[in-house]
């Protein structure tokens, strides 16, 4: 786990306080250097990557300009390095990839740090180049900075090159941002080793050894899942924007509360923005503009090649093709059924419309979950063909809460129920919580109460990776 | 009219309570305005001194129930007077085999099961060294040793049982050494416990409960515990699943190190051991390759200490499958038979004189 381990956080800490006080000037080369650290620390493979395609784009992206041959040349070399992590992870499943390579060979290589963020960043950062809407960066400084700014080289926020860039220049640290970030981090830290992390065994006990439990003890496990998956990226999320800001940076937010969304559409606006931004940006519009005389099918078109890349982005597989084809159905009937749907909810009392719609998206997007998750698309099937089947336990006890509490002893009982309240409770005060974590005050209760929630019941010893690391 | 003179008589007591009520600020109010008042950095030393007094507290009250929990062995057998004259240790297999209730029937004497699941060697030596602080030493010690037992993928040191006793210099030179991951965070406060939260909550509070009840005796007061589970569990199966080649066991340096400390403090307090194995389901042995060959080895440190190892490989439940969980953990009616036979060997031996 990473950015809430203690040498990480020793980490954290000196160079926070090393950038605050370090003259502006020196700034984006502290900065690199503390990035170069981070991802050294992890594995120097890992570093020789980020070194060796900042290098590449830097240059290439010197001479794009109206080189349309370079410019393919880019897109495919960083298409490539992103397809070829997902191929060797696949390979690689099941084993710590980051640490099991000592000796420098090409399988090393290509499962390095955050490779497959930082190479959308590239193609953003080589097709505003060659498109003529940004100027190429004269300081390789500044573009090994984009390239590896350590709070988002893990799993992002995906920054398009005006949104980073020139916060570079103009990098000023104020005493708000370092509340704020601060806030921001620690309800991240609390996300992700209290909520996220704590979910985990049930939801592992559900994917893993879902045949032996009955329907509604499986379809609980689905949905824990897709609350997890939210809680340990959002917190990642807010761990990477509470340290970009303590160091400076507004990164760019990827969450905003996506699980109250009222349609599919709107959900892929609330969840993964980022990285949704960049692909409408770099796919989606551009395949509907050239198709835009073909009115509803050139949006289906884009729907469709739009998530089958999202689909390959997330891994080589057939479980993610089978969840990105979830969505394309999902959004291609939001799409043909709008006129409907107005009506409709014109017709309905509004607080009744909008619970139902969150009730059925968030089931769509928790069923399409289940191939995210599978190991297998057979294995999603089996998970699918157990939910329905035999849908009550005998018995409440063995059958439900003890595969959901991993235990039958009422410690894992105990922990369950704990779980479950703070998993609620945060979702419900999500709004409450999310405005205190942005908040430029120095809330001393607020710090106060989240960690010792945090002590009180994070997950210290047997934490998770974040779920996102391996895309 | 005269409503509106009763609307603005009300006010103007309204407005005379506020006043009354500004002039002496209550508690809640002015300390908001203090807090208010303070600069970034009182903020920031505030919030320090706050979390760490309340994480301070919270350690004190973890501990206070943690030692009040009837329930956790090495808090009981420090406080209880057990004074049994054959303890009975190891890891899970003589914790849900052996009942002292069964072998007292054979024996005539007193036993305590001081057996803990998912132990190892180092967790066994703590727990004997807390049994020997407050009880007397007793005469025999079987240990449970078995070729799993010096493996590191079967069992484990459980640092949470001991997060209560850290202060002391034994119980922190073995935490140390087997969990020194946990032992570099517990010089911030609470994070002993913080660290193992999840198994420890739970304790603490059911201490308080133990507590404020006047609760003093556990629920298994011998120390045996029937197993929950009591059918068949098809580890076997998966086992063989996952090594259909077999599988050979690992030598640990560690275990090995404290199997000789637990032998070693015993001895110290004139304890006779004896290494015992319970009948291991015979069908699971041909996927043991190197079975016998740990075997030896323990039998060598047995030989070392001039101890017995004694193993009962030849019992004819081993045969069957219908005496046993898994193939090392035998069912209510296995272990009823096993601990006759155990019963009766401590016998042969107590009146053989040894």
């Amino acid at each position: 786990m990473i950015f809430n381990s203690p040498i990480i956080l020793l980490f954290l800490i000196a160079v926070i306080t090393l950038n605050y006080f370090v003259s502006p000037l020196f700034r984006s080369f502290f900065l690199l250097a503390a990035s170069f650290a981070f991802i050294g620390y992890y594995s120097i493979e890992s570093l020789l990557a980020v070194i060796i395609f900042a290098g590449f784009n830097f240059y290439i992206a010197k001479k794009i300009s109206g080189n349309r041959l370079l410019y393919i040349t880019g897109l495919l070399l960083n298409s490539y390095a992103i397809i070829m992590f997902n191929y060797f992870h696949i390979t690689k499943h099941g084993v710590d990839f980051s640490y099991s390579f000592v000796s420098f060979n090409i399988g090393s290589f290509v499962v390095a740090l955050g490779l497959s963020f930082y190479s959308l960043q590239n193609i953003a950062y080589l097709s505003e180049i060659y498109f003529k809407r940004f100027k190429p960066v004269k300081n390789i400084v500044e573009f090994g900075l984009y390239n590896s700014f350590f709070p988002k080289v893990i799993s992002g926020p995906v920054m398009l090159p005006a949104e980073f860039m020139p916060q570079i220049s103009k990098n000023t640290v104020t005493k708000e941002k370092l509340i704020s970030g601060f806030n921001r981090f620690l309800v991240g830290v609390f996300k992700k080793i209290v909520i996220a992390d704590r979910l985990s065994p049930a939801v592992h006990s559900i994917f893993d050894f879902g045949d032996q439990y009955s329907g509604i003890t499986t379809i609980a496990g689905i949905y824990l899942f897709t609350i997890q998956l939210y809680f340990d990226f959002s917190g990642y999320t807010d761990m990477a924007l509470g340290i970009g800001k303590m160091l400076g940076y507004d990164l760019k937010e990827n969450f905003n509360f996506p699980l109250r969304s009222t349609s599919v559409s709107e959900f892929w606006r609330r969840w993964h923005i980022s990285l949704i931004g960049w692909f409408t940006n770099y796919i989606y519009y551009p395949l509907v503009y050239r198709l835009r005389s073909y009115k509803k099918a050139a949006a289906l078109t884009g729907i469709v090649v739009t998530f089958l890349v999202s689909g390959i982005w997330h891994g080589i597989g057939l479980t993610f093709l089978a969840w990105a084809f979830c969505h394309i159905v999902y959004l291609s009937f939001e799409l043909m059924s709008k006129r409907f749907r107005v009506s409709l909810s014109g017709k309905v009392n509004h607080e009744i419309y909008e619970a139902i719609s969150i009730f059925i998206v968030f089931n769509a997007v928790c069923f399409s979950n289940i191939f995210f998750r599978s190991a297998s698309v057979e294995a999603a099937f089996q998970l699918i063909e157990n939910s329905v089947s035999h849908f009550f336990p005998v018995n409440w006890l063995s059958g439900f809460i003890a595969p959901l509490a991993v235990g039958g002893h009422q410690v894992d009982e105990f922990n369950f129920y704990i779980s479950l309240l703070i998993c609620g409770s945060c979702l419900l005060f999500e709004r409450r919580i999310n405005k205190l974590a942005l908040s430029t005050k120095l809330n001393v209760w607020f710090i106060t109460i989240v960690t010792l929630l945090i002590f009180l019941f994070g997950i210290f010893n047997n934490g998770e990776r974040f779920i996102y690391m391996q895309f | 009219m005269s409503f509106s003179i009763h609307r603005a008589k009300k006010r103007d007591t309204r407005s005379d309570k506020l006043e009354v009520s500004s002039s002496r600020p209550s508690f809640r109010r002015s300390y908001r305005e203090q807090l208010k008042k303070l600069n970034n950095i009182q903020k920031i030393s505030f919030t320090i001194i706050i979390t760490l007094l309340l994480l301070s507290g919270l350690g004190r009250l973890y501990d206070f129930g943690l030692h009040h929990n009837a329930n956790i062995k090495a808090a009981y057998v420090q406080s209880a007077k057990i004074d049994a004259a054959l303890l009975i240790h190891g890891p899970c297999e003589p914790l849900w085999m052996i009942s002292p209730k069964t072998l007292y029937v054979q024996t005539g004497i007193k036993s305590y099961n001081l057996a803990l699941s998912h132990s190892d060697f180092a967790d066994n030596y703590l727990h004997l060294y807390f049994y020997l602080k407050g009880n007397k030493a007793p005469r025999y010690l079987f240990l449970y040793v078995t070729p799993e037992s010096m493996d590191p993928k079967y069992n484990t040191f459980n640092t949470y049982r001991f997060a209560s006793f850290l202060g002391d210099p034994v119980v922190d030179s073995v935490v140390k050494e087997c969990d020194p991951a946990y032992y570099k965070w517990i010089m911030i406060p609470f994070m002993k416990y913080a660290f193992y939260n999840n198994t420890i909550n739970f304790e603490a509070l059911q201490g308080m409960k133990h507590y404020f009840g006047k609760r003093t005796i556990p629920y298994y007061p011998d120390g045996y515990e029937p197993p929950i589970q009591r059918v068949w569990d098809n580890h076997l199966e998966e086992f063989i699943h996952l090594y259909p080649q077999g599988y050979n066991f690992n030598w640990d340096r560690l275990r090995e190190k404290y199997l000789c400390k637990t032998i070693e403090l015993a001895q110290r307090s004139g304890i006779k051991v004896y290494l015992y194995e319970s009948p291991v389901l015979k069908e699971a042995v041909p996927y043991q390759p190197n079975r016998q060959q740990i075997t030896g080895k323990i039998e060598a440190i047995a030989g070392k200490y001039g101890i017995k190892y004694v193993r009962f490989e030849n019992m004819k439940i081993a045969e069957s499958r219908k005496y046993y969980m898994s193939a090392l953990n035998t069912n209510m009616e296995g272990s009823r038979i096993f601990t006759d036979s155990l019963g009766r060997y401590i016998k042969n031996e107590m009146t053989a004189g040894n």
